[in-house]
């Protein structure tokens, strides 16, 4: 992440950012306001990470989606409201939005995804995908690799009480400050290399012990990536959650993907591919909440360069109540 | 597909249902509530009411994402529910700009929920929500952020720990003669500043005597003659008040505090024989040397660090001191032209209050040769604040719903106390721990206690007809209290005729009661008319003899803790018997400091786990489990705690813990009324 250092904190933003300054410094502050992210699929989850990102005060923020709003939407979205039925959801979001912190610029683009090329993502700080298809994710992923400006690469979503967080920024360097027994800071400068998303995809475990296997990924992360290739397979589509046809594709898929994968097949369950089946299709506010905070809080932590973003994967699972992340490497 | 398809497809429709006809209280609509808020009215919930006596202030705005600028100054439960009502009007949400501990909110009003959701910020109000929730029998969702870190967990009834079952860190305090002799901290100085001198200067004259500064009650002959002395002082210091206003004041105040009571202090040699004795300070030896000092604070630092977060020069801080004091005297003067009894009390958001605080805190820290702080550091310190972010508090909110659905789906038992952890250098594979719901300590009197509600006419009915209630229910020779105050018992009748509303025991008001056997019951007092009694002189609601079977069986329960307590000490001195004793030539503050360490020690072993149907056994984790135990690294709230700013009463605040000494009188295991 390469950001220009230019201007200085204001005393006015001293006194609106002061809880959040106390916490990540003013230097990190810094860095967040000159900061330009793309939020591209407004869906609950972008609502949730638009709102937090742009509390915290970073200098654009660029909301790209082609679609219009649906009933369904209200749902999730909280930051739309019921008269902008049928308008495009990135407008709609943004004006709302704008009003959560006049700080911010918030720049709507009204586009589909994929009419842009790979120069318009390279602008960005960070990009980040919501909702979107697996082949539109390894291509912009492969765009933000190629940045100049070392554009940091996320992708997320949710699945019904489940939900993912994947992150690429290539290498990365940054600071993590210790506190000393004599109560001296030291500042240790660390560096992280990250695999692009289509090297991931590759990963082979080499058929460990469940136990083993178990410390390196989950059988939910396993089955997002069923779920993925599914998607390919329907030009892009989810399964539906009452398709027998749906969930027999799914189960293959799985046989063939742990197979690939070199994982044994008791792995991933038939019950956990059931649940993704049966609610893969649907966000709810809770589990947007939580995944939309940790997804703001490491973009923020990226744009700041202090302390280690995930590395390179983060899995919510709303049923136990776990938040795990799992470093996937091609190998 | 409309509105709630992705809900009713997640969670079903039953369980949909069941949320949609349930009542649920929000206490508290800030940081955590505004997300809390958001997250319910977006979820299926129908009916909610949010209470927060708080109004809206600019360093909320960070992350209280339902308020904006225009909003500063109004209720916060307000806003927030007209915010709210933007993402969904189809939700009742009623607001109350209110205290939670108003009496109208009694027992049998939080009886009217399905569930209450803490989103609070201080202990005291979470002690309160918790001692109702229990009393009326409803699910407590509680919760508590700091900077990066959080947690969320259930109380209920049996089922749980509650709120109150583990003691919590009590507001840190300080011997008195460490804060007004031998500072040798920072937060030392501000505790000097901020509770000492202000008081002093700007408070009423009867009170002086500060919480934050405990007298030492072994106190041996040389310190009693120093308290003596600082007495003196004080008193030396309030004649100087009288010339307040006139030429000349400033020097005087700053000669006395900075110069006089420095150099006598000085001249008791026993004091720095293992410490650096302080320099005294002389107002126009600075002045001399610096000449325009007015003009040097104007000049812009030379780095680009904000003004606040640079530590001043002296002549610049002693600007600042002499400054302040004149505005801060003046201030007085006027308002007590109106009310002689006026005073003015520090508030970390009133700018003249916080500079003369800093620049007091910083020039005592300048005599004793202490690093001096920035306004930045010092603000925090002095009003304790906890950082706090949005993205922290919208994932704590999102957990919240979530055990909000289980609870609600009748899954009590599957939910789980959740932490989240902060991983600066990346070496943590999980950021969310979850565990199971902790047991009830059987020690803790406020949640092993059976609480029963007493519909009674308060203005008829006497002391005698209570104690008469409760003696036909099975207790023999009761004792009665109400907040510590004795009622009644076998030697103090005095009370019997008196109506309960003549003794203040009126609707709301909590009633201990113990008899011979040492057997409890607390009485929550309902006050109904007689004509709305249905011709009976009272309703119970509960089973009094039912509960005294209970406290039976609970009292069996701690004599065997008792007796594994002797065990374990026996034990334990024997260890200690075995191996040499370590520390012959320790200094007085260490001494302290190992005191405080046994303290925390036993304040750990103090709470036991049972096992169902089995042994006694010590809890190895019996802090709610501390994720920095778990996998170190970064440091962990053990008490839930607060979101943006603590009252002092908070279970954290901003000082470095290892900087405090803490007096270890003030520390109790579990509270038990005797």
């Amino acid at each position: 992440m390469a950001l220009p250092q230019q201007h200085t904190i204001s005393e006015d933003e001293a006194a609106l950012y002061d809880r959040q300054i106390r916490l990540w410094g003013a230097e990190a502050q810094l860095r967040m306001r000159n900061a330009s992210i793309l939020i591209a699929g407004m869906r609950g989850l972008s609502n949730e990470v638009c709102k937090n990102i742009i509390l915290a005060g970073v200098g654009s923020i660029t909301i790209l989606d082609h679609e219009n709003i649906t009933e369904q939407d209200f749902g999730s979205q909280f930051l739309i409201r019921g008269a902008a039925l049928g308008t495009n959801r990135a407008a709609a979001a943004a004006e709302k939005a704008r009003l959560l912190n006049p700080r911010v610029n918030v720049i709507v683009d009204q586009e589909d995804i994929v009419k842009k090329d790979d120069a318009f993502f390279q602008q960005f700080n960070i990009v980040c995908l919501v909702g979107c298809t697996i082949d539109q994710m390894i291509r912009v992923d492969d765009a933000c690799r190629a940045s100049e400006k070392r554009t940091g690469f996320y992708a997320a979503n949710v699945y019904g009480f489940n939900g993912y967080i994947f992150c690429d920024l290539k290498d990365h360097h940054y600071r993590v400050e210790r506190q000393e027994e004599n109560a001296a800071t030291v500042i240790i400068q660390k560096h992280h290399t990250y695999d692009s998303l289509s090297d991931v995809l590759l990963a082979r475990f080499g058929f460990p012990t469940p136990r083993k296997l178990r410390r390196k990924v989950s059988p939910l992360l396993l089955a997002i990536q069923v779920l993925w290739q599914f998607q390919q397979q329907h030009g892009g589509r989810l399964p539906q959650s009452s398709s027998q046809e749906d969930l027999a594709t799914m189960l293959q898929l799985r046989d063939t993907k742990l197979k690939d994968a070199q994982v044994d097949p008791a792995f991933v369950d038939d019950s956990l591919i059931q649940v993704l089946v049966s609610t893969g299709s649907a966000e709810i506010m809770p589990v947007c909440a939580v995944v939309g905070g940790y997804l703001a809080q490491d973009i923020l932590k990226t744009l700041s360069a202090k302390d280690a973003p995930i590395l390179n994967h983060y899995i919510y699972s709303g049923m136990e109540a776990t938040g795990v992340v799992h470093h996937i490497k091609k190998e | 597909m409309e509105r709630n398809s992705h809900l009713r497809t997640t969670i079903g429709e039953p369980l949909l249902n069941t949320v949609g006809a349930s009542r649920v209280l929000m206490v508290g609509a800030g940081g955590i509530g505004c997300e809390l808020l958001k997250n319910l009215v977006m979820s299926g919930f129908q009916d909610i009411v949010i209470i927060d006596l708080d109004t809206i202030d600019l360093s909320n705005l960070n992350r209280q994402f339902l308020f904006q600028k225009q909003h500063i100054k109004k209720s916060k439960a307000k806003i927030a529910r007209e915010s709210a009502l933007e993402f969904n009007p189809n939700v009742r949400i009623e607001a109350r700009h209110q205290n939670i501990k108003e009496e109208e909110f009694s027992v049998e009003w939080f009886k009217g929920f399905d569930l209450v959701m803490n989103a609070l910020d201080n202990l005291d109000a979470r002690r309160h929500v918790n001692k109702m929730c229990l009393a009326a029998k409803v699910p407590l969702i509680e919760s508590g952020t700091a900077g990066y870190l959080g947690q969320v967990t259930v109380i209920s009834g049996d089922l749980t720990e509650c709120f109150d079952c583990l003691s919590k860190e009590t507001p840190k305090t300080f011997p008195v003669c460490t804060i007004r002799s031998t500072p040798s901290t920072p937060i030392h100085c501000i505790v000097w500043a901020k509770s000492y001198l202000f008081g002093l200067l700007f408070g009423n004259a009867e009170d002086d005597d500060d919480e934050v500064m405990v007298k030492e009650d072994n106190a041996d002959d040389e310190t009693a003659k120093e308290l003596e002395t600082l007495k003196a002082e004080s008193q030396a210091l309030k004649t100087i008040l009288a010339q307040a206003g006139q030429e000349g004041f400033t020097e005087l105040v700053f000669n006395k505090v900075f110069g006089t009571d420095i150099e006598r202090l000085r001249k008791m040699e026993d004091m720095w024989k293992t410490r650096a004795a302080p320099t005294p300070l002389n107002y126009n030896q600075i002045m001399d040397i610096t000449g325009h000092l007015s003009q040097q604070l104007n000049v812009a630092p030379e780095s680009t660090t904000l003004k606040d977060q640079r530590v001043w020069t002296l002549p610049e801080t002693v600007t600042v001191f002499g400054d302040s004091l004149v505005r801060l005297t003046e201030r007085l003067k006027e308002l007590r032209e109106s009310d002689p009894e006026a005073s003015i009390s520090f508030d970390k958001d009133d700018a003249e209050t916080l500079d003369f605080v800093t620049a007091t805190a910083n020039l005592r820290a300048h005599v004793y040769g202490i690093e001096e702080k920035s306004r930045f550091d010092v603000k925090a310190m002095a009003g304790n604040i906890i950082p706090a972010i949005a993205t922290t508090n919208a994932i704590v909110a999102g957990l919240m719903v979530m055990l909000a659905f289980k609870i609600l789906n009748k899954r009590i038992a599957d939910c789980k106390t959740t932490y989240l952890v902060y991983d600066s250098r990346g070496d943590r594979d999980q950021l969310l721990i979850s565990e199971k719901l902790a047991k009830p300590n059987p020690r803790c009197y406020i949640c092993r206690n059976a609480y029963i509600g007493l519909k009674i006419d308060t203005t008829t009915s006497t002391v005698q007809d209570f104690v008469d209630i409760m003696e036909d229910g099975g207790m023999t020779d009761v004792e009665i209290q109400e907040n510590g105050r004795v009622i009644h018992d076998p030697d103090f009748d005095d009370n019997l005729g008196k109506t309960l509303a003549e003794l203040q025991l009126t609707n709301g008001k909590f009633v201990d009661l113990v008899d011979v056997d040492d057997r409890k019951v607390i009485v929550y007092i309902i006050h109904r008319d007689s004509a709305a009694l249905d011709g009976e002189k009272f309703i119970l609601e509960g089973d009094v003899h039912k509960a005294l079977v209970q406290q039976d069986k609970l009292r069996k329960t701690l004599e065997q803790l008792k007796a594994a307590d002797a065990a374990e000490e026996a034990l334990e001195a024997a260890r200690k018997a075995a191996s040499a004793p370590a520390h012959k030539h320790v200094e007085d503050s260490d001494i302290v400091m190992l005191e405080e360490e046994e303290t925390r020690k036993r304040k750990r072993d103090g709470s036991l786990e049972i096992l169902e149907n089995g042994p006694l056994k010590k809890s190895s984790l019996t802090e709610p489990a501390h994720p920095s135990e778990l996998g170190g690294g970064s440091q962990q709230p053990h008490a839930v705690s607060n979101d943006g700013v603590g009252d002092g009463t908070s279970a954290e605040q901003a000082v470095d813990v290892d900087e405090v000494v803490m007096v270890d009188g003030e520390e109790v295991d579990v509270v038990i009324l005797e």
